[in-house]
């Protein structure tokens, strides 16, 4: 088409925006994915789009690349009307897309992924490897990114497979670039590595879009910030005019809930008592270390330590998945060590994995089949002789009770479990966890990769639980998590419990100098 | 064992090398766009009867070849239908179609069977190279099919690495939603990659028609398609490899018929097991020996792609 991304801006002092969406509208069975949306993007901005999961960002973006027609709304690119059948003809005028699940091949070279789709041929269609690993130095030395053309992508880390990523967009002469998420699957080292590259291409003239719901990180990079809330735009901010409270309840649409220290009395039944507990890895090298705990109901007893400092056998052992090699669990009075998975749950053990996807859900089954993992077992789930025949009804009513109580957003309960966005999907799992009313609840990581309003139901959902008598272990990454639901925690390094600490005393801080071994409780006493 | 049986063997075994390789580099190129065609005996039938047929009625065998080729991609691409654009289960309409190709070729072939062939691809004329010894009898006294298919080889090898298509095609079959952002058609893509490969089961069916049998009777494919299947994992994907696992396993065809005349006393039955049992055995053998490496196998194989998804 010949398209010159630039060749409006002759006509006038009056820059057109670089983008400007008005009245977007997608609808996906049962769901308004967008509604009316309007945008407005500044030449040479980073302009952050924000919202929980499940608002419509990625839709958003993903009519904007050309990879899905909106239904309804118009869009104009440097104030000339666009609209895009393909990836291919957005590309064309300019606009490159970061991906947050890197599309990339990961058995072709880093050169073949990036030159994909933008092949530099010779005659007849061979390719010019020679010449496109050239023009691949000279983007990647322009913005300071660096990675082995030749290498394969299977061997890189993820942030160079992000790097890449941003090299393929660049490679393709992209003025208008979309990160979608970019910052989820980095660590905290990547992520200002990735910032400084953002700022980098903005200071050559990019423009840039930026998907995110990470609040501290939309304030830090992002020169305008929308917000988007259940597919509709809410408001346009400047992030010096806003805090991150601001936007949080922009995105959520009410007040925030905190996780705040709240003094409940608990009573003095054990719910649930480990006794010297040693769980040994496959070398016959102990990984949980002589662990012994009790908590109480209504407590929650929650677990800090940098990850693979055992928590996670702990908790196998707990479930029944992970043999002991020494030690007892003792639930409600029974001795439960030597018991099947089957049997402790349905004795009122009830588990919120880390990993809702991998442990938590079969994702291709309908809701209702979800709400019955776990408790399949039991009423009102199953019935008949032995538990064997599965009551679909039965499922079906609790798992709408679940829908209800748990603000689980959803058309209907047939729906399967991947149309539901990460949040949802957790207040799902939380749902059937606490409607089962355990005597204890093990929840790990309850609130890993979901947006502030799912975190905050989540939150809520726990330490009701909590005030009705449940005993919690809790295992966190985050940090303000622990300390905020927490009745008490402990610090496991390197498969012991080194600390123990009364919440209301400590801050991230200092407890993140007993995570990583540099001040030892026992030392110091 | 004499020279000459020793001779014959191996001339035999390129020809029914050939044979696989044609319909192994077929499935490999569709399984490189991510596309598992497990129909290649009813496409590898599809073509032997169609060759033979126009064959008959027209007496030219290289027409006979060229529809056969044509059937077989026409054929391919009601796999292609259903997988590629309606997204259906790869494995099952690929069995689908070979139980629709066998049949179908059955029916269509009825009136032919035990006729002679009326016309036949002759053996191409090296001149002097043909006297050459050992090597002159076994390598260039075959069939022009024989030499097309290794220059299919060089050109799979050298398309799929060498320019966009390639590299677009070896993309749709790692990961399609990349190939799609990228610009590329996934489904022209893969639908291409499935005609082309029902295309060389075609001529690989025609071969047998045409020039190695060459006659029609039902099931003269006689499973050779599934050994083809099983070829493309011996060759880790990869044109060169396939072909050396295809001579040797046209040498296990070609010693079946011959070990007799070796004077190996062995129920023929028993004897025509032989390359089935061996194909069984080297894909356990192979899946043992890659149960602790990456896989070489495209890793979008199999997986139906639908831009709409969320």
């Amino acid at each position: 088409m010949g398209y010159q991304p630039h060749s409006l801006h002759i006509q006038g002092e009056d820059l057109a925006p670089a983008i400007e969406l008005v009245g977007i509208t997608k609808r996906f069975p049962g769901v308004l994915a967008n509604d009316n949306v309007n945008l407005t993007v500044e030449e040479g901005e980073i302009h952050a789009v924000c919202g929980e999961n499940g608002a419509g960002k990625s839709t958003l973006m993903k009519i904007l690349y050309g990879m899905q027609p909106a239904d309804q709304g118009t869009m104009n690119l440097f104030g000339e009307l666009r609209s895009f059948q393909s990836p291919n003809e957005a590309i064309e005028a300019g606009i490159g897309m970061v991906h947050q699940h890197f599309m990339l091949a990961n058995q072709l070279t880093v050169l073949e992924n990036v030159i994909l789709g933008a092949e530099p041929t010779q005659m007849g269609g061979l390719i010019d490897f020679d010449s496109a690993s050239e023009h691949l130095e000279e983007v990647g030395t322009a913005y300071g990114l660096t990675v082995d053309p030749f290498d394969l992508v299977e061997s890189l880390t993820v942030g160079e497979r992000q790097r890449v990523e941003i090299i393929k967009v660049l490679f393709r002469g992209a003025k208008i670039l979309i990160f979608d998420e970019p910052t989820a699957v980095l660590v905290p080292q990547e992520v200002e590595e990735l910032f400084r590259n953002m700022r980098e291409l903005k200071a050559n003239g990019a423009t840039i879009i930026f998907i995110d719901h990470k609040l501290e990180e939309v304030l830090e990079i992002a020169d305008t910030i929308t917000v988007l809330r259940q597919g509709k735009t809410v408001a346009t901010v400047k992030p010096s005019d806003v805090s991150a409270t601001d936007l949080a309840e922009l995105m959520v649409g009410s007040e925030l809930p905190k996780p705040q220290i709240t003094n409940v009395k608990f009573n003095e039944t054990i719910g649930i008592k480990m006794d010297n507990v040693t769980v040994l890895d496959e070398d016959e090298r102990p990984i949980v270390d002589d662990v012994s705990l009790e908590i109480r109901q209504g407590e929650i007893l929650g677990i800090a330590g940098v990850e693979g400092n055992g928590q996670h056998e702990l908790v196998g052992a707990i479930l029944g998945t992970q043999r002991m090699s020494t030690g007892s669990i003792v639930m409600m009075g029974e001795d439960i060590s030597n018991t099947s998975v089957r049997s402790r749950r349905e004795n009122g053990l009830g588990y919120i994995p880390q990993d809702r996807q991998e442990e938590g859900l079969l994702l291709t089954a309908p809701l209702w089949e979800n709400a019955a993992l776990g408790h399949q077992t039991v009423k009102p789930f199953s019935g008949g002789w032995n538990h064997w025949f599965i009551d679909r009804d039965g499922s079906r009513s609790q798992t709408e009770r679940i829908r209800s109580e748990f603000d689980v957003r959803t058309p209907n309960v047939e729906v399967s479990a991947h149309a539901l966005s990460g949040g949802n999907q957790q207040k799902l799992i939380v749902g059937r966890e606490v409607v089962s009313e355990p005597s204890v609840l093990v929840a790990s990581h309850p609130t890993r990769g979901i947006d502030v309003g799912a975190q905050a139901s989540v939150w809520e959902q726990i330490r009701q639980a909590r005030s009705q008598g449940l005993a919690t272990l809790l295992i966190s990454a985050d940090l303000d998590e622990l300390i905020g639901l927490s009745d008490r925690i402990v610090v496991m390094f390197r498969g012991r419990i080194v600390a123990q600490l009364d919440p209301s005393e400590i801050t991230p801080r200092s407890l993140g100098a007993y995570m990583t071994g540099a001040t030892n409780q026992e030392d110091s006493e | 064992m004499s020279e000459a049986s020793m001779i014959g063997l191996l001339t035999a075994a390129v020809s029914f090398g050939a044979l696989l390789y044609l319909a192994a580099l077929g499935e490999l190129i569709a399984e490189k766009a991510g596309i598992l065609n497990l129909g290649v005996e009813g496409m590898m039938a599809m073509g032997a009867v169609t060759g033979f047929m126009v064959a008959l009625e027209t007496e030219n065998a290289w027409l006979a070849l060229i529809v056969a080729m044509l059937v077989g991609a026409l054929f391919a691409l009601i796999h292609g239908l259903f997988t590629v654009v309606l997204g259906a289960e790869q494995v099952v309409s690929g069995l689908s179609l070979t139980i629709l190709g066998l049949g179908m070729a059955a029916f269509v072939g009825k009136n032919a069977v035990g006729r002679p062939p009326g016309a036949v691809l002759a053996p191409v004329d090296w001149g002097f190279l043909s006297d050459i010894p050992w090597v002159g009898p076994i390598l260039f006294t075959q069939s022009p099919i024989v030499y097309f298919a290794i220059l299919c080889g060089a050109a799979t090898s050298f398309v799929l690495t060498r320019t966009r298509t390639g590299l677009a095609l070896r993309g749709a079959g790692e990961s399609a939603s990349t190939v799609d952002a990228s610009g590329h058609s996934v489904v022209q893509l893969r639908l291409g990659a499935v005609a082309m490969g029902g295309a060389l089961a075609g001529a690989s069916g025609a071969y047998l028609t045409l020039s190695l049998t060459p006659q029609w009777t039902e099931g003269v494919t006689a499973g050779r398609g599934w050994i083809a299947v099983a070829l493309v994992i011996f060759g880790a994907w990869r044109p060169g490899r396939c072909a050396i696992g295809a001579f040797l396993f046209g040498g296990l065809l070609a010693l079946k018929t011959r070990l007799q005349t070796f004077g190996v006393d062995l129920s023929p039955i028993l004897l025509s097991m032989i390359p089935y049992v061996l194909t069984i055995g080297v894909l356990i053998a192979i899946s043992i020996r890659a149960r602790n490496r990456p896989s070489s196998a495209p890793a979008a194989l199999g997986q139906a792609y639908r831009r709409e998804e969320r």
